[in-house]
């Protein structure tokens, strides 16, 4: 698949239009051989613009990346959570994963809990597969490549960005490293808790309402942070109304991507730009204008109801 | 993988076709119906232990479906729906009215203990910082919940004491996330269920657990839901029915079984939903998503718009109940969160002695 090839796919993706079963086994293959290169904590260089959850909103990943520029113009590092919920899971995903073999320096995708084949079957990802494809081979494809995705990043040394949060089983960044991440998001242990966990105000850890991962409060932060020479964990997972939060003294921020979550809850969105000083700087955005979102393709009746 | 039940057992007769098919490269559903079973009833003459949770791994979930608790829940769940046929929320509050207060204690105990909920909402309003997103005031009313409900229930049979306390502790959302979803809804329909089972109802009160009481712990959420900002808990998002709520759609679809003027088409009509909402549960639910969403409904809200392309309630109604095992009684991230005690056994159901 040549560099042409590529393009033209990131053009149709780019226009919310699917691109052939062939042609994602193929993509899926190359982005293999690039995610499997890549650490545990993939090290990432200043500037680079973090983002939070997309859960399939294409349109409204059209708003990012007007607000926050194209890339490869810009460097950006996506915190997982890319399908789901939404309509367009399948070109979300695929044109980020595109995005990634053209410019595999300029874009960094990391794991998110939905990144699974479990969670993919309850949420929506397989339906939209099965239903846009007519087979489930384009959800084995991207549930093989979720295995390969990296469970943090590094930025210059300084900012760790994890889907989730913390874990008991992890004081330091070399035990993040340690980790067989080639693997189904498993149901408890560290490869869990990175990719489940939330902050809380409360002393050390808690138990996780969600039924994985944990609650983990600023003490476990700041050890944290001091252990690994850190001054700052990003993370996604939790909606936030005014699309980004500190937590902890500005310690722990939490980056949301999908605004107007649902259709019903009135967030905005952000993004978080760092300079190649790792000076911070948030940019809010809306949901895409109603005439700038496609008319998704009308279902049959829903087999239940035949 | 999680197996669906290879039958749901029926109270004599023909054995049952399988209904659900494991998902994974298997065919689809079927257009076997699934079977009506019989309200189950115990006499307990003393209390079970405190319900626990007992689905810990995928495993477990097929365990779940082939459970007692499961017959238990889908019977009462059936039955309900079959007694809502053709009832109006307001025809029924006018007969329960006219009844006088001796009669139906049942639901009227019922309505009392969600009136007080509901005050509780006006006692604890919203506060006014920012917060992620739900608000922290909900932590407040939660808190009194589980202060109060000790006392709440005591006027049920004490002998379910510490099942009602378990299931209504999980009805009204999350104090910690801030959030609401179908487990919730989920919990509220054991909390009746287990009143079913212990006998409390009476079977000419079945016929107002649906349209009344549950139409009445709907009002109750919904204020709960917008008052609070609660989020969708793991919602499905446009691969779901809606956001929070199921089971008002599969009982709201049997109220409206055999209208002569309002058919499932219905609900693309703005103005026709809102005018009925007060009578049909599932035109409050409409209704609700009209207020609290933007954009084209059929964007937003494309099961329930592809559903309203179904030609007939029943079909409706018998097609949301396969989707609700499907979708939500089979899926482990909201039934991990379900509690089991003797009133919702976790033990293996008997086929032969259903």
């Amino acid at each position: 698949m040549g560099t042409s090839d590529l393009d033209r796919q990131i053009a149709q993706l780019r226009k919310c239009e699917l691109i052939k079963e062939s042609e994602v086994r193929e993509l899926c293959n190359k982005a293999r051989e690039i995610l499997i290169e890549e650490a545990n904590v993939q090290r990432v260089d200043a500037p680079v613009t973090i983002c939070g959850d997309i859960h399939g909103q294409f349109y409204d990943l059209m708003e990012l990346f007007s607000v926050g520029h194209d890339c490869p113009d810009t460097n950006y590092l996506f915190m997982g959570d890319f399908v789901d919920r939404g309509f367009y899971s399948v070109e979300t995903f695929l044109l980020l994963l595109a995005l990634k073999v053209r410019y595999p320096d300029r874009i960094t995708l990391i794991r998110g809990n939905h990144e699974s084949r479990q969670i993919t079957q309850v949420y929506g990802f397989y339906d939209e597969c099965l239903r846009k494809y007519g087979s489930v081979n384009v959800w084995r494809y991207c549930c093989e490549i979720f295995d390969y995705l990296a469970l943090a990043a590094l930025v210059d040394d300084r900012i760790l960005c994890v889907h989730g949060g913390l874990s008991p089983s992890i004081t330091t960044l070399d035990q993040i490293r340690t980790i067989d991440r080639k693997q189904e998001v498993p149901h408890d242990g560290a490869m869990c808790d990175l990719l489940w966990s939330d902050p809380e105000e409360i002393d050390g850890w808690g138990v996780s309402p969600r039924g994985a991962g944990y609650l983990f409060g600023g003490d476990v932060v700041a050890a944290f942070l001091h252990a690994n020479n850190l001054e700052l964990i990003a993370r996604a997972h939790q909606l936030v109304m005014e699309g980004y939060k500190h937590m902890f003294k500005d310690t722990v921020v939490t980056v949301w991507s999908a605004p107007n979550y649902c259709y019903r809850c009135g967030n905005v969105a952000a993004i978080l730009e760092l300079d190649d000083k790792l000076n911070r700087n948030f940019v809010i955005f809306h949901p895409a204008s109603q005439d700038a979102r496609g008319i998704p393709a009308k279902k049959a009746t829903p087999d239940y109801f035949l | 993988m999680t197996s669906y039940p290879r039958h749901i057992p029926t109270a004599g007769g023909t054995p049952v076709h399988p209904s659900l098919l494991p998902k994974v490269g298997g065919p689809a559903p079927s257009h076997y119906p699934i079977a009506n079973l019989h309200r189950q009833h115990v006499d307990l003459e003393e209390p079970g232990p405190d319900p626990e949770r007992r689905i810990l791994a995928h495993d477990d979930v097929a365990r779940w479906l082939h459970s007692e608790a499961f017959v238990r829940l889908l019977a009462f769940v059936q039955a309900a729906s079959h007694a809502s046929v053709g009832k109006t929320c307001t025809g029924a509050r006018s007969e329960l009215e006219e009844a006088g207060d001796e009669a139906h204690p049942a639901i009227r105990t019922l309505l009392a203990l969600l009136d007080t909920l509901d005050r509780w909402i006006d006692e604890t309003p919203p506060e006014p910082q920012r917060a992620r997103f739900g608000n922290k005031a909900f932590r407040t009313w939660m808190e009194r919940l589980n202060t109060e409900l000790p006392a709440l229930v005591d006027p049920f049979p004490s002998v379910a004491r510490l099942d009602l306390i378990a299931y209504l502790s999980d009805s009204f959302g999350n104090a910690t996330r801030l959030d609401y979803g179908s487990g919730h809804e989920l919990a509220f329909v054991c909390f009746l269920t287990c009143l079913d089972v212990v006998r409390f109802f009476a079977d000419d009160d079945l016929s107002y657990v649906a349209v009344v009481v549950f139409a009445r712990y709907l009002e109750v959420v919904r204020r709960i839901q917008e008052t609070y900002t609660l989020e969708p808990a793991g919602s499905h998002g446009v691969w779901g029915l809606d956001d929070f709520q199921f089971v008002s759609y599969y009982w709201g679809s049997a109220q409206l079984i055999d209208h002569e003027h309002l058919t499932p088409r219905c609900i693309t009509k703005k103005d026709v939903v809102s005018h009925f909402a007060r009578d049909y549960m599932y035109l409050a639910c409409i209704d609700f998503i009209y207020k609290m969403k933007q954009g084209p409904f059929f964007e937003h809200s494309p099961m329930l718009y592809d559903i309203s392309g179904v030609p007939l309630w029943s079909k409706v109604n018998s097609g949301l109940l396969k989707m609700y095992i499907a979708e939500v009684l089979s899926k482990f991230p909201i039934v991990q969160h379900m509690k089991f005690g003797e009133l919702l056994p976790f033990r293996p159901v008997d086929a032969l002695t259903v």
